[in-house]
């Protein structure tokens, strides 16, 4: 079931971006491939940070899942599951932020 | 209670000292940066660039260590303040890198460069503890 849902949103998603890009396109045929270029640049972006917000999320909220359960089956290894925990979630967030810095890039090309 | 000696545990990963690492690695990446500059092959416009986003990373691995140290490793119940605190850490962090960024002060290959440096001392302390023997 969820594997389905999960399929019909990314095929969902795909004809939303190739739709978008081919309206663009008709809607301003005097600019060239100039509009063309902005609107995968803007998708890009948007579709770059989504991705990385998705992905950083799903892997911090597993990442703490994990670490208050095993915390609280044994709270004696607090310490050894905390530590690794927390330089997870920052490096998972390290990538979110690269990812935004990227998008914050491709927004200024715009 | 073991908690309250902080995250210190003997023979894992100790926190302050992942600090230092990165700290460490920022200092590698700026002197790279610097020498690849005066040899020609790159330019030291990314050196302020560089610099901002090590003490970025530097900065966020410390708030995101407080932030979760005094809300699990107190003894009593959970802290619920980290979740605004942490939430503060995030908007404040978007808002930054945002200026950074879109305002052009800092080249923004250099700043990759040095958010990199929370990486590379993650992998430096990994290494280290790799090769110490254990206690």
């Amino acid at each position: 079931m969820f594997r389905r849902f999960t399929f019909s949103l990314l095929v969902a998603l795909l004809f939303v971006a190739v739709a978008s890009v081919a309206l663009a396109a008709e809607g301003a045929p005097a600019a060239g491939g100039e509009s063309n270029v902005k609107a995968v640049i803007a998708l890009t972006a948007g579709f770059g940070i989504a991705i990385a917000a998705f992905g950083g999320a799903l892997g911090q909220s597993r990442a703490i899942a994990a670490g208050l359960e095993g915390i609280a089956r044994n709270p004696s290894a607090q310490n050894k599951i905390f530590i690794p925990m927390i330089v997870g979630l920052a490096l998972i967030e390290s990538l979110v932020i690269y990812a935004l810095v990227i998008a914050f890039v491709l927004v200024g090309k715009l | 209670m073991e908690a309250d000696r902080g995250p210190e545990a003997p023979g894992g990963i100790s926190l302050r000292s992942l600090e230092r690492r990165i700290l460490i690695c920022a200092a590698l990446v700026l002197a790279g940066i610097a020498a690849a500059g005066a040899a020609g092959a790159a330019s030291f416009r990314l050196l302020p660039g560089a610099a901002c986003g090590a003490a970025i990373a530097w900065g966020n691995f410390f708030l995101i260590r407080k932030i979760l140290e005094k809300a699990f490793l107190r003894e009593g119940a959970v802290n619920k303040r980290f979740v605004v605190q942490y939430a503060v850490k995030f908007l404040g962090l978007i808002g930054i890198v945002y200026l950074v960024v879109r305002s052009g002060w800092f080249d923004v290959l250099g700043f990759l460069l040095g958010l990199t440096s929370l990486f590379l001392g993650v992998f430096l302390e990994a290494l280290v503890k790799s090769f110490r023997p254990a206690e």
